[in-house]
């Protein structure tokens, strides 16, 4: 005996998206140190949306267009101004006094201790994919599963917004340690831009991970990643047929086995054949 | 806030003794009162005295060597000569993380010729104010104040100038010649003992 089941596009829709809805939420952190500069950075993401559309056979497609990516990088830069800086003693000049029955002082200078400058900028980002994916039937044990796997994708993302972000906090934290100081007077301004001038190029490097980091995450998530299928249905093997003229005596449920399921896209509608015996 | 105690140096702090008598002399800086065996460097005082009042500075400046957990004089001051009535100014280079305080200990043999934590006649303590606040410190019974103003609380020209001024402190015993001192932030204090013996400047809480 055979049996036919078809789902419309709009259901596959529906299917897609609870299947998004129950994907658990995913997030990885990681460390980077270059030179003096110390960075840990956390990447959580999120699927929602995406329209999904059926390619008829023989492409038997399901695409997925604006797949919605957003997500987070909670980061923490760090290093110490010390391992930038010169060595500078305050006052510049040295301060001196006549003591009685001493002579004329010079005080000593004082040694700045540079103080260690962190910050921690919170990084929203959002971006969206068009996907594709293949059809395929597993054996899932007691059941049978319609799956779908991914063709090989990049996303594109574009973080450059959050460098300003970096830069403009690292500079605020920056001038607030070192305006702090006494006695730097008109080298502050100086000292400032050393350190900007040292952290800048750092800021490409950091988004580099921070990129790298985001496509890491995204390859953790089944339906991403090229090579493990993502479960859309599933079917038991074992399924119960209950008479239509029920409740004449003598008719009792009949159990059969589906022992076979094929997957294909037909006038834009999955269709799941199966055979039963 | 600083820490305030001229028992316990730290980079802020500096330590002033006047050699009125000829000899030879060994400094150490000792982070503990059983360290003091050590020697960091010799002064000899010797010649012809300078009048009182008109000695010259020597300066000996120490750093924290980390393997050898003690402090270190630098090469050139490890042995110095110096006249009657010159001064020695003791202080430190760049502090290093873990850089504990210490005192400086000045023997003649077996004789102990100065101890900053017992400061006496003639003895100079200055403190490099860092950070703002409202400082206390106890000097034998009594109690003295230095306001330290936020150094961004004035414009820079003026902070420039009070910081040219150290505010200088006289000490006859137990009293002082400014019992409430107002300086700012990057401005040094200095305590000149005028008189007295076993002085020492202890910064308390509130």
């Amino acid at each position: 005996m055979d049996t036919t089941l078809a789902i419309s596009e709009a259901g596959v829709n529906t299917v897609f998206h609870k299947a998004l809805a129950g994907l658990p939420p995913v997030a990885k952190t990681e460390s980077q140190t270059w030179g003096p500069f110390f960075a840990t950075y956390s990447v959580a993401v999120f699927l929602s949306g995406g329209t999904a559309s059926l390619e008829n056979a023989p492409a038997n497609k399901l695409d997925v267009s604006g797949l919605h990516i957003s997500g987070s990088v909670a980061a923490s830069v760090g290093f110490d101004l010390g391992l930038i800086l010169p060595t500078i003693c305050i006052p510049p000049e040295p301060i001196c006094a006549d003591l009685p029955l001493v002579g004329h002082v010079c005080l000593p200078q004082f040694c700045i201790p540079w103080p260690h400058a962190s910050i921690s900028p919170f990084l929203p980002f959002s971006f969206n994919v068009d996907l594709s994916f293949g059809f395929r039937v597993d054996d899932l044990g007691a059941q049978w599963g319609i799956d779908v796997l991914v063709d090989p994708f990049s996303p594109r993302f574009d973080l450059t917004p959050m460098a300003p972000v970096i830069l403009s906090q690292m500079e605020a934290e920056v001038t607030s340690k070192l305006s702090a100081i006494p006695g730097l007077g008109g080298l502050l301004s100086g000292l400032i831009k050393t350190v900007m001038d040292a952290f800048t190029p750092i800021v490409d490097l950091l988004l580099d991970a921070i990129s790298g980091l985001i496509n890491a995450v995204l390859k953790t998530l089944d339906l991403l990643n090229v090579s493990i299928p993502f479960n859309l249905l599933k079917f038991d093997k074992l399924q119960t047929f209950i008479p239509t003229n029920v409740p004449l005596l003598g008719d009792a449920p009949v159990k059969m086995t589906l022992t076979g399921l094929t997957a294909s896209v037909l006038d834009h509608e999955l269709v799941a054949e199966g055979q039963f015996a | 806030m600083d820490t305030l105690n001229s028992q316990h140096l730290t980079p802020q702090d500096g330590y002033i003794h006047v050699f009125r008598r000829p000899g030879e002399f060994t400094y150490s800086a000792p982070v503990l009162e059983y360290d003091g065996g050590f020697q960091t460097g010799r002064i000899v005082v010797a010649g012809d005295p300078a009048p009182e009042g008109k000695g010259q500075q020597h300066d000996v400046v120490l750093s924290w060597d980390i393997e050898a957990r003690q402090f270190a004089s630098r090469d050139s001051d490890a042995a110095t000569t110096i006249r009657p009535n010159d001064f020695v100014v003791f202080h430190f280079g760049v502090a290093v993380h873990g850089q504990p305080p210490c005192f400086i200990l000045i023997r003649q043999q077996d004789k102990i010729e100065a101890d900053s934590r017992r400061l006496k006649t003639h003895d100079v303590f200055t403190h490099f104010f860092f950070r703002p606040g409202e400082y206390s410190y106890r000097l034998g019974k009594s109690r003295y104040q230095i306001s330290v103003a936020d150094h961004r609380s004035i414009s820079e020209k003026e902070s420039k100038k009070q910081s040219k001024s150290p505010l200088m402190i006289t000490v006859r015993g137990n009293d002082v010649s400014v019992p409430h001192g107002r300086i700012v932030a990057g401005q040094s204090a200095v305590w000149f003992i005028e008189q007295g013996e076993g002085i020492h400047i202890d910064g308390t809480l509130g």
